[in-house]
């Protein structure tokens, strides 16, 4: 087949081409070192880059992840619940006279049931004493009865204490008495005192009957200055 | 050889880099000249191309040598190819007539050398011209694949290659090859 003049000329010129030799053009101010100088930083700075972004994204997960914890273990004041009353009765004549150690088995804690657990409803009342505790669990309750979570009763203002709850976990040994009483935030008050306190107060019964006075059948009715006023005490036992 | 360098160079080795570097590099730039005049830019052309190169090497197979070389070439090609594009240089698709009328190119060096008298007319070519006659005559590349590249019709390049080619002969018989191409033929 005969080739068309044309592509003679294409082989001709690549022919040509092809013995050029393996040098710059000439007069050509071309150094492939300077080049290279140029080149080297080019590729060492490339793999750095991509080892800085994986760093930046690695901080930028942990930031966020220890904002995230942080803000689940540390809830905003509102949340918190001022419901924690505490009352603590001890027995200390009868306890240091049968028992070296402090009698904790007497200690009547009434709080907020403090535990794993978040937004409890209730609030249990408990007898804390000197048993193990689970390592989950901050207070181990040997009796408690749940009831409702309502302010302090009024009659109890020496001993009540509105605080705020406060996660603290309870010492496990507790050597001395008066040691640790001192650390303590809730008010220690033993239960003769308590006792006193309501034998020292006036005793109030509940009106349990009532007696009607004549027969409330006038055909006219008295006169305002001759009638009698009856009183009647409307009190109530506030313990009830 | 040139497998080791390849080898190598895939590990991230700078030597074997700087060795592959120095093998290809005149060559290169011969190849990115004839697409890009002007040397400042035909430098970036090549620097930009044995970057991807470096970049892209992990995924090379190694055959042969030819096949290495030809690797890189179509690197700096087609960097060459988006460098122009980039500046618009081929714009000048449209002007035809214009750069038929252009003077006598410049007066060659006189290096006493048929390839470089060649290589010199061929980079004193219209932009348009000089890019489809790389491409088709000396790289084997179809007119589709031009206009692919180009992002021109098939029968622009076929245009642009036959104008490219009668600039080229009339110079070439300006330098008094007429004859002697005529007779190889």
């Amino acid at each position: 087949m005969k080739q068309k003049p044309d592509e003679t000329l294409d082989q001709w010129v690549r022919q040509t081409l092809s013995q050029l030799p393996d040098t710059p053009p000439p007069g050509s101010s071309f150094d492939p070192a300077r080049l290279w100088a140029q080149l080297h930083p080019e590729l060492q700075a490339a793999p750095v880059r991509r080892k800085i972004g994986i760093v930046w994204w690695i901080a930028a997960a942990c930031l966020t992840g220890l904002t995230l914890s942080w803000f689940w273990m540390n809830p905003s004041p509102a949340d918190r619940k001022t419901v924690a009353v505490q009352k603590i009765d001890r027995k200390e004549d009868v306890a240091t006279a049968s028992h070296p150690t402090p009698n904790w088995a007497a200690e009547v804690v009434n709080s907020k049931t403090i535990s794993t657990e978040k937004n409890r409803p209730m609030v249990s009342l408990k007898i804390r004493s000197r048993q193990k505790q689970g390592p989950d669990q901050e207070v181990i309750p040997v009796r408690s009865k749940a009831v409702k979570a309502e302010p302090p009763a009024i009659e109890l203002p020496a001993v009540a204490e509105v605080l705020p709850i406060i996660e603290k976990p309870v010492e496990r040994s507790k050597p001395n008495v008066a040691a640790t009483a001192l650390k303590r935030r809730f008010r220690v008050v033993h239960e003769n005192e308590l006792q006193a306190e309501e034998e020292a107060r006036p005793k109030l019964y509940r009106t349990e009957h009532f007696v009607r006075i004549g027969t409330g059948e006038r055909s006219e009715p008295a006169p305002n200055e001759n009638r009698p006023a009856l009183r009647l005490p409307l009190t109530h036992k506030p313990n009830q | 050889m040139s497998q080791q360098l390849v080898e190598q160079c895939q590990r991230g080795n700078s030597f074997a880099q700087k060795r592959l570097f120095d093998q290809y590099a005149n060559r290169l730039f011969r190849v990115s000249l004839r697409y890009v005049r002007h040397e400042p830019e035909a430098e970036e052309v090549l620097m930009n191309g044995f970057l991807k190169a470096f970049r892209a090497i992990s995924g090379f197979a190694y055959r042969d040598d030819n096949g290495l070389e030809a690797w890189l070439r179509r690197i700096v090609i087609n960097e060459a190819l988006q460098h122009l594009r980039a500046n618009r240089h081929l714009s000048l698709f449209q002007a035809d007539d214009e750069t038929e009328a252009q003077p006598d190119p410049e007066p060659l060096p006189d290096t006493g050398l048929d390839a470089e008298r060649i290589y010199a007319l061929i980079r004193e070519l219209p932009p348009g011209y000089r890019t489809v006659f790389n491409l088709y005559a000396i790289e084997g590349y179809t007119h589709r694949e031009i206009a692919e590249q180009l992002r021109i019709s098939e029968n622009t390049s076929k245009s642009q290659l036959s104008k490219a080619r009668a600039l080229l002969q009339t110079w070439l018989a300006q330098n008094g090859y007429e004859a002697e191409t005529r007779r190889n033929a």
